[in-house]
């Protein structure tokens, strides 16, 4: 038996058995060591089996997004032609190479600690949601595996320099379902 | 109000990102956090007695007080090793102590991370 919802499908356990990690129905109660559970509830979005808190992909690569576009501004901000401009916008007209690197200097280490504050932030929302997803879930292995992955690639974001750039890539990968075929190995 | 209970219960991780130095230490920033990380740790029994919101969500409210003990660990180990305090290493780009950068992944995975899982044994 199957009950369809518009986002939702419940897969009733038949009594006689249970089925086992790797989909299949086994008859009986006597096969050790395999997980089973009452109910599997799907939560479907977009077609895509979500984590079970309902929360679109989109959401979480947004968020990756949004860090990968803060990294680039900051790099942008410390080493590019902005910080020139910046500068001047903020000093008026600079004339002498001197005052114009202690200049940009300045308002380049203000405009990067800014930034560094917003590029947390979002790593720790990305976290955040990756945690409403995991209570929301049927607590399987497949969600202590994503989870578990998204605390890995949010602490790459820990490396100095490179860190962040490895943490966006693996970030916008993840969500749009890179990873789920080992996620499902834990399932 | 789900998802702001789960940002309570990463209080530590934002300490951790914003304002680290106020873990440091056992001055009035130590007792003011270990204060609110037992009311945080004692209002979670509540709201499951009241029933109230979602049972699995008020279970991270007993995050913090895991996370505070797992930073005080490892702050205390870093001091007696290099007898400084360390930096929290996430977004920045120069170059950082190869044992600052170890202290901040080892506290993500294991003082932010594994409270997750802990609090739903």
């Amino acid at each position: 038996m199957e009950l369809r919802y518009p986002h939702v499908i419940v897969e009733p356990l038949i009594s006689e058995g249970f089925w086992g990690i790797d989909g299949s129905f086994h008859k009986g109660w006597d096969i050790p060591k395999v997980q089973y559970r009452k109910y599997r509830l799907i939560t479907y979005i977009n077609g895509r089996a979500a984590g079970g808190g309902g929360l679109d992909p989109s959401i979480t690569a947004g968020l990756a997004v949004g860090g990968g576009m803060i990294g680039g501004l900051e790099q942008s901000y410390k080493y590019g032609n902005n910080n020139v401009k910046y500068a001047q916008r903020v000093n008026g007209k600079v004339r002498t190479p001197s005052v114009l690197t202690r200049a940009n200097q300045m308002n380049a280490t203000k405009m990067a600690s800014g930034l560094k504050v917003v590029g947390r932030g979002v790593a720790g929302l990305s976290v955040a949601a990756s945690g409403y997803q995991f209570f929301y879930s049927d607590m399987s292995g497949n969600d202590y595996a994503r989870l578990s992955g998204s605390f890995i690639i949010t602490g790459t974001a820990f490396i100095p320099i490179v860190g962040p750039v490895i943490s966006i890539g693996l970030g916008v990968a993840d969500s749009y379902g890179a990873f789920d075929g080992i996620y499902n190995y834990f399932d | 109000m789900d998802f702001i209970l789960i940002l309570i219960g990463l209080s530590i991780a934002w300490l951790f990102m914003y304002k680290i130095e106020w873990l440091f230490g056992f001055g009035f920033s130590f007792w003011a956090v270990l204060i609110y990380c037992i009311l945080i740790f004692g209002l979670s029994f509540l709201l499951l007695e009241l029933n109230y919101s979602n049972p699995k969500m008020v279970v991270a409210l007993r995050m913090p007080i895991i996370s505070f003990t797992i930073f005080k660990i490892f702050h205390l180990i870093f001091k007696k090793f290099y007898s400084r305090n360390p930096e929290n290493t996430a977004w920045v780009f120069k170059k950082k102590p190869i044992q600052d950068v170890l202290f901040s992944i080892l506290f993500w995975l294991l003082g932010v991370g594994l409270p997750f899982f802990l609090v739903v044994l």
